[in-house]
């Protein structure tokens, strides 16, 4: 093996030991990217699941309003036949 | 000779004007008896208060049927009878027009008595101008049969039937304000209720909290992604000096390499797990927003619907802009001033929410749009026209502007 060789190997092998620091570095990175975030995705995603059931309840809604018009037909009435019955 | 015929041509000439005197004495008492002989139809009382008691039937007929109409028809159609004072046959509309009606009346009654009074004093003075006792006292005693008749006739109309319209015209008014204040209380209660509805959906399921969860997981996804793009170029630009090194590494170089690799890819792999995972969350949170969105926007439907939106917030704001701290102008203008421009404006838009006519709506609608830019940034209407954008049920808005600039006109005034 001569001196152009061994030298070439060294270069080689500092590339190498250049490359295992890099991917160190990009796998800690990754990681702690994703631990990163997964706080909050963790605690939202818990939050989502103890929600009440809205969708279910959807129905509800229609019947609170159609009670509230009936309110508003009665309440009308009252007012036009006190006017009606004043005359 | 001479001196009678002089005495004779005197005292014809005496005869002369006596003579017309007493003619137009004549012709005035004439004119006075053909005015108490028509006034004499409606001196009966009793004929006078039935014949009005028959037209205020007439004119509540109408009035009556309507409101008993109204109890038949659609409840959206019955409160806008109550509350929309922009159509006729509003309820507090058709009051305006009962005291419209008695001011008319009053209005003519008053003129008779002018009339009268005037014409009971044009006699007095023709019978004032008789010299002649004779003529005189023939005169008075032919008209003070009519006089007397004539003073009936005028205590009537101005004790009996002035004070009747009074009092009609009284009732009308507190009738108007009762009901204008019934038809408040209403508007602001199921305003005030459905406004708590809306307010409760929101706290229920947390809306605010949601809508920031959802912003916090859209920009973690976009750092995220952003994240893991970067890592995959590095990661492939590793995978390539890899490669071209293989052939000159050996043992545990190699193995440690291809393992660190792998590792990393992995690694990557999980942060893409991890993005789906954020993905899901987020469209699950907008799901849910937009499920909250929809039960509000029911709520929000029936406001306009029944017109009652932001009854409580023009109520609750003056709407007139505070004094600055250097006296009673407001950038060089009066505060009346400055009210009245606005006035001024808010009644061309009221004016041309009036146009429901379909083919017009757009058109009405970008020229009120370009009106509220005239009037002060704090005004509650143009905050309210300009937080609207432009609305899908163009119709519907128009009604909630509408109703908006009445009420804030009210505070105005």
């Amino acid at each position: 093996m001569d001196a152009t060789t061994n030298q070439i190997n060294d270069d080689k092998k500092k590339e190498a030991e250049e490359l295992k620091a890099r991917l160190n570095s990009l796998t800690d990175d990754i990681v702690k990217k994703r631990e990163e975030f997964k706080k909050n995705t963790d605690s939202i995603a818990e939050k989502i699941e103890n929600e009440p059931k809205i969708i279910e309840e959807e129905a509800g809604e229609e019947a609170e309003i159609e009670k509230m018009e009936k309110e508003i037909d009665s309440e009308s009435n009252a007012v036009i036949t006190e006017l009606v019955d004043k005359e | 000779m001479g001196k009678l015929e002089n005495f004779g041509k005197s005292a014809l000439e005496v005869g002369r004007k006596i003579h017309g005197g007493a003619k137009d004495a004549v012709e005035r008492a004439r004119m006075l008896g053909r005015d108490v002989a028509q006034s004499e139809t409606f001196i009966n009382a009793s004929e006078v208060v039935g014949k009005w008691k028959d037209q205020k039937v007439e004119d509540f007929k109408d009035w009556k049927d309507q409101a008993k109409d109204s109890l038949k028809i659609q409840t959206v159609e019955k409160w806008r009878m109550l509350t929309d004072r922009g159509l006729d046959n509003c309820l507090i509309n058709l009051k305006d027009q009962d005291i419209k009606k008695v001011e008319s009346e009053m209005k003519g009654v008053e003129a008779e008595i002018a009339g009268l009074k005037k014409e009971e004093g044009t006699i007095e003075a023709s019978v004032d101008k008789i010299n002649n006792p004779e003529m005189k006292r023939l005169l008075e005693q032919k008209t003070s049969d009519m006089k007397a008749k004539l003073k009936e006739r005028l205590e009537y109309l101005e004790q009996t039937q002035m004070q009747e319209l009074r009092d009609r015209k009284d009732k009308y008014l507190e009738e108007k304000e009762s009901l204008n204040g019934k038809v408040n209380n209403l508007e602001e209660n199921f305003s005030g209720r459905i406004d708590g509805k809306i307010e409760d959906i929101k706290n229920r399921y947390g809306l605010q909290e949601k809508i920031e969860d959802s912003k916090r997981l859209g920009e973690d996804i976009g750092n995220l992604r952003t994240s893991i793009k970067d890592s995959e170029k590095s990661l492939a630009e590793d995978t390539k000096t890899f490669s071209e090194l293989r052939k000159h590494l050996t043992g545990s170089d190699l193995k440690d390499l291809d393992d660190m690799l792998k590792k990393a890819g992995n690694e990557l792999r999980e942060n893409k797990r991890e993005l789906f995972r954020k993905e899901t969350a987020k469209n699950k949170l907008d799901q849910q927003v937009e499920t909250i969105n929809r039960k509000t926007g029911k709520w929000e439907k029936m406001k306009d619907k029944y017109g009652l939106g932001n009854k409580n917030e023009a109520a609750s704001s003056t709407a007139r802009p505070q004094e600055n701290p250097s006296g009673n102008l407001w950038n060089g203008v009066s505060e009346d001033e400055y009210v009245d421009a606005d006035m001024e404006t808010m009644k061309k838009i009221e004016d041309l929410c009036l146009y429901r006519n379909s083919s017009k709506l757009q058109g009405n609608f970008n020229e009120i749009q370009q009106s509220v830019k005239q009037l002060d940034v704090n005004n509650p209407v143009r905050k309210l026209v300009e937080k609207m954008g432009t609305p899908k049920d163009m119709k519907a808005s128009m009604l909630k502007i509408r109703n908006f600039v009445r009420t804030v006109k009210e505070a105005y005034e």
